[in-house]
Parts: C-alpha cells; structure tokens; sequence
C-alpha cells in the first residue's frame, strides 16, 4: 500500500482515480487542483507517488514535475492526461515520470502503472 | 486551411473514439457540414481553446438530457437527476477527451496543438463570432450533440 496525491484540475477525475487507487488498496493522502498547490502539499506532506495531470491551470504537469524533481529527484510521477500525443508522452517522461496513463483511465493500466513504479 | 471534408472526417472519427471506444455508445456522424459565423448553443456547451501549430476552438453543445446520460455513461451508469458540480465536471472532462482525441489525431498528421481549460457555459445564446465554425452533428444513443470547429492551421515552414 502507499501513500498517494492525486493532481488533477477537474474533480470528477479526482474521484475516479481515487476509487480506482483505494480499491487497490493505496491510501489518498492529499489532492490538489492545480500545480502551485501540488508543489506546496508534496513539500508538507511527501507522498510515495503522485498522479499528475498535464493540462491545468496556473501551471501545467510537465512544468510541475520539472518542479518537484528538483525538490526530491526520485520522485515518483504517473502522468495521467488524455493528451496522449506521442511528443507529449516524450515530454512527460522526459520531464520525469515514470508512466503515462491516457484517459479516460482504465483501472488495470492504472495498477500495473503504479505497481511498476513501486517496484 | 484544409478542407471541410478533412475537418469532418476528424470529427466523426473522434466522436466514434471517444463515444464507442471510451463509453461503448453507438454513434452516428451526420453527413451534414455547415459553415457559420454562428453558434447556436443549446443548453449546454462547453468551449475548448486549441494553441499550437494548429489553434482555434471546439464547441461541444447538447441538451442537458443529453448531458446527464453522458455523465451517467462516465460514472459507470449512476442515475443522475441534476447536474452538480462534479457532473458539470465530468462535462468538462468529457470534452476535454473530445478535444484531446482531436490532438492526438492530428499529432499523428504533423500537427501539435495544447487545449486550454474547458469552459462550460449554461443555457440557451447564440455566439457571434468573425471565425467560420464547421459544424458537425453526431448522434449518439446519449442523445444528439453538436461539435463546432473553428481551427487554423499554420503549415510548416
């Protein structure tokens, strides 16, 4: 089980990735609308890994992973985005992460995702 | 610009990705295409903005009936009597999927674009605008839904 943060603009999808994650047994330990406060809850709060999305407002995910990796450089990241344009999965890994996952998201990629970024 | 034909063709192709393949829904693409400097909005439009080597706006509009069996497709056949915050939510992000499968198509054809927020606007207007709107119906076993396209595409130079 870990301890997780869910970044994402749009609530909806912050509830449906925290079902889909407490279903499998990982504790939501903070969610955040927006990159500015992402960042600030990451720092107070250090989760195991964090499900970030790309299009947000205030600051996007790849500038917010940029961001957090130079705060901690093992961080875990999984992109969750539905712009799932070859030259942004480039970009997100590139950026950091360790994943992609393209909405609309479906729970057994989500797993393997995290599980392959825990291991 | 290219053609109405390519701009169609986008659509129905997006709207069978994101209908069928994301939400299993039959849908149909009418053949009809109109140019306009106007929008029509039904009682639910939601308007994402398109930044990059291609750039404009994609409307999606629906009847609230519509929009209702839509988000309770999303929430994996919950009965929804209202539209709330987290429904308008997940209107938003049903067309950010539209939009998004929109990129993905056109990356694929040499041509990257970001979306902007979704914005979703309530009731009934008519939007007067100097852009020329494709406007493509589509059918759906949700309801019928109209998608307003008004890109411009800059060609490499």
């Amino acid at each position: 089980m870990a301890k997780i943060m869910i970044v994402d603009d749009a609530a909806f999808m912050r509830k449906v990735i925290k079902q889909m994650l407490m279903e499998l047994g990982h504790e939501i330990v903070a969610e955040a609308a927006n990159g500015v406060e992402a960042i600030t809850i990451y720092e107070r709060i250090k989760p195991d890994l964090i499900t970030l999305d790309i299009t947000m407002p205030e600051m996007n995910g790849i500038e917010v992973a940029k961001e957090l990796r130079k705060i901690n450089p093992k961080v875990l990241i999984i992109m969750c985005s539905a712009m799932g344009q070859k030259t942004m999965i480039i970009e997100a890994i590139q950026a950091g992460a360790k994943d992609f996952v393209v909405k609309p998201i479906q729970k057994d990629r989500l797993h393997t995702a995290v599980s392959k970024a825990l291991s | 610009m290219k053609s109405v034909q390519h701009l169609h063709h986008v659509v129905s192709k997006v709207g069978a990705d994101v209908l069928l393949g994301y939400l299993g829904l039959n849908d149909h693409a009418h053949a009809q295409r109109e140019l306009s400097f106007q929008v029509v909005n039904k009682e639910v439009s939601v308007i994402i903005q398109m930044v990059g080597q291609l750039g404009g706006q994609v409307i999606l509009s629906m009847e609230k009936a519509t929009a209702r069996e839509i988000v309770s497709s999303m929430m994996g056949g919950a009965v929804v009597q209202e539209l709330d915050d987290l429904a308008w939510s997940a209107i938003q992000e049903f067309a950010n999927w539209f939009v998004s499968a929109m990129a993905i198509e056109f990356s694929d054809q040499g041509y990257d674009f970001d979306i902007a927020h979704p914005i979703v606007n309530e009731g009934r207007s008519i939007l007067h605008s100097d852009q020329t709107y494709i406007l493509v119906p589509l059918e759906s076993s949700c309801g019928k839904f109209e998608i307003y396209s008004s890109i411009k595409w800059r060609e490499a130079g």
